[in-house]
């Protein structure tokens, strides 16, 4: 354990350092941007030219850059996060509320491939060559290499409420795809007609991501379980006469999954960073669709913690997963 | 592609067998087969292997693997990835031993302690992981496990190969003893013929997947039959003799996927004639207790396909 609680503690130094580079670099890299955000603020009318001028002001453009920084840095730590230009909204709750919806879309995405593609990727494994291995590769690929968006209005054009199939056949899925859930049933609140629309809302952008994304989880799965399969000591397993059953669980999973933890780490931290192809597509008001609308707008604020809050979920995803490996595999050494 | 054919012999209880020949002749396959254990692209064709009255060829896989480790167990070339990295060597000694034999698991801690010890290990040291040995404990840790089940049958495939020579000594020994200790039958895979003169009684002869030359070690090596046998003894330094460059074998080992025509050997052999590109040799007895697969000897019959036979009693 002493070697474990070590590690950590490095590592975790290792990370904050990381984190504090990423909000330094971060400010520097908004401010590189062309644009001048006081100037997008004013309508373009030469009369409102005084208002760019009280803008600049209001938001403290006319200060040093390196005032405007130690500013920044004691406000993103306080979690003062300054207000959207766009929403006149606080940044902070914005992006909680986003982060919530964007969490429920990617989060049962993620979870689902993950599962789906590790079962897929394993069979396969064990049945290499054989039709079901075939199969599921063609497909997984053909999947993955299609681009995202382009899934998903098909998916649109087949399930959505009034597609084309569904005028000939009263049986066909007929799935409502715009928003969180059906606008007309008012504030959000936690009652049946609520949830159950916003289920059927989830379906098919939800069913977009995984189908898009499976194929990243099982091929690897797959390979990784291939390589392991063919190491020396799975025969000595074998020759040991457990089944093939017992040779899977004990020897070849233990081995295998090193690489799927570091794989599914970063997959979870990019839910944080939400999906803005799917989002954008169907109208997912996530971070994702918000980080659109947020470049579109030049609304740094928001845009600048965006950034901050998918680099620190990189971070901490990659920390879990060494502590997860550490616990692993007793192979990884204190260096 | 056969990558093994037409090998043949047996194993008396008690005995140890050496089975030798340069890299890729198929002493690796022929253990491997033995156990049923050759990889998903391989299979036994057809022969048998017979053991105390059962041919193991046809056997159930359910039954099989029964036979594996409490019956006939095998140590691997390599014992760094023929052990799990991820596993305790504890818990990689008592898997077989829970389970073959009904023992709960302080039972099976115990027996794990004795086998090291056996092997000259602390017990203590079960709970390492096989990172934390040295080649030569891990090749013991090896042997350890492949006797966790007191098998009739040990197959040892290269067991000192990589090993520095004073270990391999070691190694040697150790099999000897343990071999002696505990009754043991063993095959000794390895393609150094000092490894064979110690410990073994038989010894087999392999080139290019087929068997040239069985019979007593000592009479083998003293008295070759076989052309390639008389090369590999040839080509072995005699430390007390005069420093030479020993003498080779001119040639490479043929290419299984596309094998020579009749003997295997034949494209190396310097008594070759023109019968050896024709037919194929059997493996027939040529003196008393020796058998050889050569037409230089009278009444060698010619090879019909043949299938595999392995015996063992």
């Amino acid at each position: 354990m002493a070697r474990i609680l070590k590690v950590m503690v490095r590592k975790g130094v290792n990370a904050a350092i990381t984190i504090f580079g990423i909000i330094c670099l971060n400010y520097a890299l908004l401010r590189l941007m062309p644009g001048d955000p006081a100037l997008s603020l004013t309508p373009r009318d030469p009369k409102y030219q005084g208002l760019a001028e009280y803008n600049r002001e209001l938001f403290g453009f006319d200060k040093p850059p390196w005032e405007q920084f130690a500013i920044y840095l004691q406000r993103t730590v306080t979690l003062d996060w300054g207000v959207s230009y766009r929403l006149g909204l606080p940044v902070f709750d914005v992006l909680m509320r986003d982060l919530g919806w964007t969490l429920v879309l990617v989060g049962t995405s993620t979870v689902a491939t993950i599962i789906i593609g590790m079962v897929i990727g394993s069979i396969a494994a064990q049945k290499r060559g054989k039709p079901f291995d075939i199969l599921s590769t063609a497909t997984g690929i053909f999947l993955y290499g299609m681009p995202i968006f382009w899934l998903g209005f098909l998916l649109l054009a087949v399930f959505e409420k009034g597609s084309i199939v569904g005028h000939y056949f009263t049986w066909w899925p007929a799935l409502p795809s715009q928003g969180y859930y059906d606008d007309m049933l008012g504030p959000w609140s936690w009652d049946g007609a609520h949830l159950t629309s916003a289920a059927q809302h989830l379906i098919l952008p939800a069913l977009t991501l995984t189908l898009g994304t499976l194929a990243g989880i099982s091929l690897v799965m797959r390979s990784s379980l291939i390589d392991v399969m063919t190491e020396d000591f799975v025969t000595t397993a074998k020759a040991k006469g457990l089944s093939d059953r017992q040779v899977l669980r004990r020897h070849i999973l233990p081995s295998g999954l090193p690489p799927m933890v570091t794989l599914i780490a970063l997959d979870i931290a990019f839910v944080i960073g939400g999906a803005y192809q799917v989002e954008v597509v169907f109208n997912y008001y996530g971070i994702g669709w918000e980080t659109i609308q947020a470049i579109d707008n030049l609304d740094f604020p928001l845009l600048q913690f965006i950034i901050v809050v998918g680099g620190v979920a990189i971070v901490l995803a990659n920390l879990v997963s060494d502590f997860i490996l550490l616990l692993l595999d007793p192979r990884i050494k204190v260096t | 592609m056969h990558a093994v054919d037409g090998v043949s012999f047996d194993l008396d209880e008690g005995e140890a067998l050496g089975l030798a020949g340069e890299s890729g002749c198929g002493k690796t396959t022929t253990a491997l087969s033995l156990m049923r254990l050759l990889p998903y692209n391989g299979k036994i064709v057809s022969g048998s292997i017979l053991f105390r009255g059962r041919d193991l060829v046809k056997v159930s896989d359910l039954r099989i693997r029964k036979i594996r480790w409490k019956e006939i167990s095998i140590i691997f070339q390599g014992a760094m990835n023929s052990l799990n990295p991820v596993r305790n060597i504890g818990q990689q000694i008592a898997e077989p031993i829970i389970l073959h034999e009904k023992v709960d698991e302080d039972e099976a801690t115990n027996r794990v302690g004795e086998l090291l010890e056996l092997v000259g290990i602390n017990r203590d040291r079960r709970r390492d992981f096989p990172h934390e040995f040295s080649g030569g404990m891990r090749q013991r840790v090896m042997i350890a496990m492949a006797l966790a089940c007191n098998p009739k049958i040990v197959i040892a495939d290269e067991p000192v190969t990589a090993l520095d020579v004073m270990i391999q000594a070691q190694i040697l020994e150790l099999l000897e003893r343990l071999r002696k200790e505990l009754h043991l039958s063993m095959i000794l895979i390895s393609h150094d013929l000092s490894v064979m003169a110690e410990t073994c009684e038989k010894v087999a002869i392999m080139y290019g997947g087929k068997m040239m030359e069985v019979g007593k070690t000592v009479d083998v090596f003293t008295d070759p039959k076989h052309p390639y046998t008389q090369g590999l003894v040839a080509a072995f330094p005699d430390i007390r003799g005069q420093r030479t460059m020993p003498a080779s074998i001119p040639g490479d080992v043929p290419s299984l996927i596309n094998p020579p025509s009749g003997c295997v050997f034949h494209p190396r052999c310097k008594f070759a004639f023109d019968r050896c590109t024709a037919a194929e040799p059997a493996l027939a007895e040529v003196t008393p207790g020796r058998r050889a697969a050569c037409f230089l000897y009278p009444g060698v019959p010619e090879v019909t396909p043949r299938p595999m036979t392995v015996e063992a009693r």
